[in-house]
C-alpha cells in the first residue's frame, strides 16, 4: 500500500495530465470500454441466434424429427411450409418491423436515421430469422446477425443517451461484431463493417470501435463454439502454375453471380406482377415447392454448412452436384425475393463450393488434373465477393474459415476479379443497387445530397385524393380539414393535378364563385413525380409552380405525396450528420 | 385587379345565333380568333366543351359562365354572348340561357382567374344589371353597362 502511495506520488503529474489532457483521453477509454461491451453483447446476441437456428435445425430437420416421432420422413417434409406460414404470419402482424430487413436496412439507418434501430425491430428479426432459417430456408444467418448486432449496439446507445455520432459508431460496431461471432471470423467481421455498412469509408471514426467490438465478440464466439471452424477443410493441393485456371474460375464466379442476380431480378418482377407489394404470401407456395425438393435433396435443407463439408469430402456424383447447384440458385432467389429473413453470405459459400468443385471436375474430365476441393474453396471466395460486392471480406472470411495460408493468393484473385466483373456489368454493388431501388443513391457524391435522395424514400402514403367533379364547396371543406393539399384524380382514379389551400384563397373569400366551380376548375396541372425522381427534381418542380407538395405517380395512379418540408427536414438531417462526422475527423 | 372592362372588348361581344350550348360556346369562343388572347382556338373550344360535359356552367337566371384555363391562352379575358331566343344549357334552374359569359385564362393565371370569375359573378348577381345586359340591343350598350357598373 505504501509502495502504491509512493508510486502515485511519483507519477502524480502524469496522472493529472492523463485525466485533463486537451484531447480528453477519458473519452477514448470510454469508447474502448463501450466497444468491448457492445462487441460482447452483439456476440452474445449472435450466439443466441446461432443456438436458436442450430436447435431448430437439429430438432426439426425432417429426417431427425421423423426419427424421434417414428413417423415417415416425408410427413416431416412439411417443416419448411410451417416455417413459411409462421414467417408470413409474423410479417403480417408486424409489417413495420418486417419492412426493415437485411443489411440494407442497417446502411439506411446509419446514413439517414443516426444509426437508430428500434429494439422491437431487432427482436422481431431475431425471432423471424431464427424461424425462417431454423425451418430450413436455404438462406444465411449474416444479414439477420448484422441486424441483431447493429440493433443491440443502437439500443444500448439509446439507453445510455449517447449522441447520434456515437450511436452510429456503436450500431456499425455491433453489426460487424455479430458477423465476426456468427462466422467465428473477426477480421472478416471488421471488413464486413467497412465494405458493406460504411460503404468503404476507411476514414470513418467508427473503425476503431468496429475492430475492438469484433475482437470482443469473437472471444465470446470462441468461448461458446470453441476454436473449430464451421467448415471441415480436407487436404487439398493447388499449385501457383495453375494461375490461368484461377483466373478462369474467377470470371466464371463473376458470371454465375450475374446470372443469379438476373434470375433474382426476374423473379422479383414476376412476384410483383402476381402479388403487387404483398409478395411475402408467395413464401407459402415457395416453401411448399421447397419441401418437395428437400424430400429428394435433403442436403438443401438449412443454411448449408453441412452441404459444403459434404461437397469438400467428395460425397456427391457430378450429376447430383449440378442438380444441387441449379436448385440452390433457384431456391435462394425464390426465397430471398419473397422477403424471407436471411442473408446471402452462406448461400454464396454453398454456390461457390459447388461452382468451384464442378469447375475443377470439368477440367479433370478434359485431362487437366485440378484438385476439386481446392477449387471449391476458391469458388467460395469468388461467389461470395461477386454476389455480395465484398472482395476484401470474402478473402478474409474464406481464409478465416479454412485457416490455410496457401489458399489466400488464389482467393484474392478470384474475389477481386469476380467482384470487378459484377460491378463492371451492374455499375454498382448489390447493396448500392438495392438502396437505389428504395430511393437512396449512395453512389454519387455526398455533397450532392438532394440528388442522392429519391422521392420514394421520403414520400408519404397518407395522401388524400379528390375527384375532379367534386363541387367546389366540398373541395374547400376537405381542404380545410387536411394538413397539405389534395391530389385530384379523374373517374378512373388517374392523376389530374393538385389543389392547395394557397391557390384557393380567392375562392374561400368570395362566395360568388362557389356555386359555379368544381374541383377541376381550381386544379393546378403540375407534372407529377415518379418514384425514381430525386428530391432535387421535386424541389425544382415545387419552386417552378410555387407549391409546397407534389403527387408521386406510378403508371398514372397516385402512389404517394412529397412535401417541401419533408425534403428540407431530411436535407437538414443529412447535413448535420455530415458536419458531425467532419468535426469528428 | 382593375375594372372588368380591362378584360374584355367590344370585339368580344356577340349576339349568338346558335341554340345548342356546344355550338354557342364555339361560336362565342371564335371571337378570340386572330387576337393575342388565344393562339389555339380549337384546343380552347375543346377544353370548354370538356368542362361543360363534367358539369354545366348554366348557373340559373338565364346565365352561363363557361370557362377554361389553357396553356395557349396568353392573356386573361372574357367574351359575352347574347341569345334573344335562349339556349338550352341544362342550367341548374332548368331555364334557357340568354347570356353566356365565356372566360379564358392561361394555365398559370390561377389567382387572377378566380378573381375575375368572382367579379363577373358579383356583377351578374345584380338583377338590374343582368336584365339590362340581356336586353341590350348592341355591343356598345353592353360596354356602357359594364363601364357604369364599375
Amino acid at each position: 500500500m505504501k509502495k502504491l502511495y509512493s508510486l502515485l506520488k511519483k507519477y502524480k503529474y502524469h496522472v493529472i495530465v492523463f485525466f485533463t489532457a486537451r484531447y480528453d483521453i477519458r473519452e477514448y477509454i470510454v469508447q474502448i470500454g463501450m466497444a468491448l461491451c457492445i462487441g460482447a453483447i452483439a456476440g452474445l446476441g449472435a450466439m443466441v441466434f446461432h443456438t436458436l437456428i442450430e436447435w431448430m435445425r437439429i430438432a426439426i430437420n425432417p429426417k431427425h424429427f421423423a426419427h424421434y416421432l417414428e413417423i415417415p420422413s416425408f410427413i416431416m417434409g412439411i417443416i419448411p411450409v410451417i416455417g413459411g406460414l409462421i414467417t408470413i404470419g409474423m410479417t403480417k402482424i408486424f409489417p413495420g418491423q418486417a419492412k426493415e430487413s437485411g443489411v440494407k436496412s442497417i446502411i439506411r439507418s446509419v446514413m439517414l436515421q443516426n444509426g437508430h434501430i428500434p429494439i422491437v425491430s431487432t427482436l422481431f428479426h431475431l425471432i423471424a430469422s431464427a424461424v425462417t432459417l431454423g425451418t430450413g430456408a436455404p438462406l444465411g444467418p449474416e444479414g439477420p446477425s448484422a441486424k441483431i448486432g447493429g440493433g443491440l449496439g443502437s439500443y444500448i446507445s439509446t439507453l445510455l443517451r449517447l449522441n447520434s455520432r456515437k450511436k452510429i459508431t456503436y450500431t456499425v460496431a455491433g453489426a460487424g461484431a455479430a458477423i465476426s461471432a456468427i462466422f467465428n471470423a473477426p477480421i472478416a467481421g471488421v471488413f464486413f463493417g467497412i465494405e458493406v455498412i460504411l460503404l468503404n469509408d476507411l476514414k470513418n471514426e467508427s473503425l476503431s470501435a468496429l475492430v475492438i467490438a469484433s475482437v470482443a465478440s469473437d472471444m465470446i464466439s470462441k468461448t461458446y463454439l470453441g476454436n473449430n471452424s464451421l467448415l471441415q477443410i480436407p487436404v487439398f493441393h493447388i499449385d501457383v502454375t495453375e494461375f490461368p485456371y484461377f483466373l478462369l474460375l474467377a470470371i466464371v464466379c463473376g458470371i454465375i453471380s450475374l446470372l443469379f442476380m438476373g434470375l433474382s431480378h426476374n423473379i422479383k418482377k414476376l412476384y410483383k406482377k402476381i402479388k403487387g407489394d404483398d409478395v411475402i404470401v408467395l413464401l407459402l407456395p415457395v416453401s411448399l415447392l421447397f419441401a418437395f425438393v428437400v424430400f429428394i435433396y435433403n442436403d438443401l435443407f438449412g443454411i448449408g454448412y453441412a452441404l459444403i463439408n459434404k461437397v469438400l469430402s467428395n460425397h456427391f456424383s457430378i450429376n447430383v452436384l449440378i442438380m444441387l447447384l441449379v436448385l440452390k440458385l433457384l431456391f435462394v432467389a425464390l426465397y430471398i425475393q419473397t422477403g424471407a429473413y436471411g442473408g446471402l453470405f452462406a448461400p454464396s459459400l454453398v454456390i461457390g463450393v459447388l461452382v468451384g468443385f464442378l469447375f475443377a471436375s470439368f477440367f479433370s474430365y478434359l485431362g487437366v488434373k485440378l484438385d476439386p476441393a481446392g477449387y471449391a474453396i476458391i469458388g467460395m471466395g469468388g461467389i461470395l465477393a461477386g454476389l455480395n460486392s465484398i472482395p476484401i471480406t470474402a478473402i478474409l472470411m474464406v481464409f478465416e474459415l479454412t485457416n490455410d495460408y496457401r489458399i489466400i493468393l488464389p482467393i484474392m484473385l478470384a474475389s477481386v476479379i469476380s467482384h470487378l466483373t459484377v460491378t463492371f456489368y451492374n455499375k454498382g454493388t448489390i447493396y448500392e443497387l438495392e438502396l437505389l431501388e428504395d430511393g437512396l443513391d449512395v453512389r454519387k457524391s455526398r455533397i450532392n445530397i438532394l440528388e442522392s435522395i429519391q422521392v420514394l424514400s421520403i414520400m408519404k402514403n397518407d395522401f388524400q385524393t379528390i375527384n375532379a367533379r367534386t363541387p367546389l364547396n366540398h373541395t374547400l371543406n376537405k381542404l380545410l380539414d387536411i394538413d397539405a393539399g389534395l391530389i385530384v384524380v379523374d373517374d378512373n382514379n388517374e392523376y389530374v393535378g393538385i389543389v392547395s389551400i394557397n391557390e384557393v384563397r380567392q375562392a374561400l373569400i368570395s362566395s360568388n364563385i362557389v356555386e359555379l366551380l368544381i374541383c377541376q376548375d381550381i386544379v393546378i396541372h403540375v407534372e407529377p413525380l415518379q418514384k425514381t425522381d430525386s428530391a432535387a427534381e421535386a424541389l425544382k418542380k415545387m419552386d417552378k409552380h410555387g407549391i409546397d407538395f407534389l403527387a408521386v405517380v406510378d403508371d398514372s395512379k397516385v402512389v404517394g405525396m412529397v412535401q417541401y418540408r419533408d425534403i428540407i427536414s431530411i436535407y437538414n438531417k443529412i447535413v448535420i450528420q455530415l458536419e458531425e462526422k467532419a468535426m469528428a475527423m | 385587379m382593375g375594372s372588368l372592362l380591362d378584360f374584355t372588348d367590344i370585339k368580344y361581344i356577340k349576339f349568338l345565333k346558335s341554340r345548342n350550348k356546344y355550338k354557342a360556346i364555339e361560336e362565342l369562343a371564335r371571337v378570340f380568333k386572330g387576337t393575342d388572347i388565344c393562339s389555339d382556338i380549337k384546343a380552347f373550344v375543346a377544353a370548354l366543351k370538356e368542362r361543360e360535359e363534367i358539369m354545366t356552367t348554366g348557373i340559373g337566371f338565364g346565365i352561363a359562365v363557361p370557362h377554361a384555363k389553357l396553356e395557349s391562352i396568353h392573356k386573361i379575358a372574357f367574351a359575352i354572348g347574347i341569345s334573344k331566343k335562349g339556349i338550352d344549357f341544362n342550367s341548374i334552374d332548368g331555364r334557357p340561357v340568354h347570356m353566356v359569359v365565356l372566360v379564358a385564362a392561361g394555365e398559370r393565371q390561377h389567382k387572377d382567374y378566380l378573381k375575375l370569375l368572382s367579379k363577373i359573378m358579383s356583377l351578374l348577381k345584380n338583377d338590374t344589371i343582368r336584365v339590362e345586359m340581356i336586353n341590350a340591343k348592341s355591343a356598345k350598350e353592353i360596354i356602357n353597362i359594364l363601364r357604369n357598373a364599375k
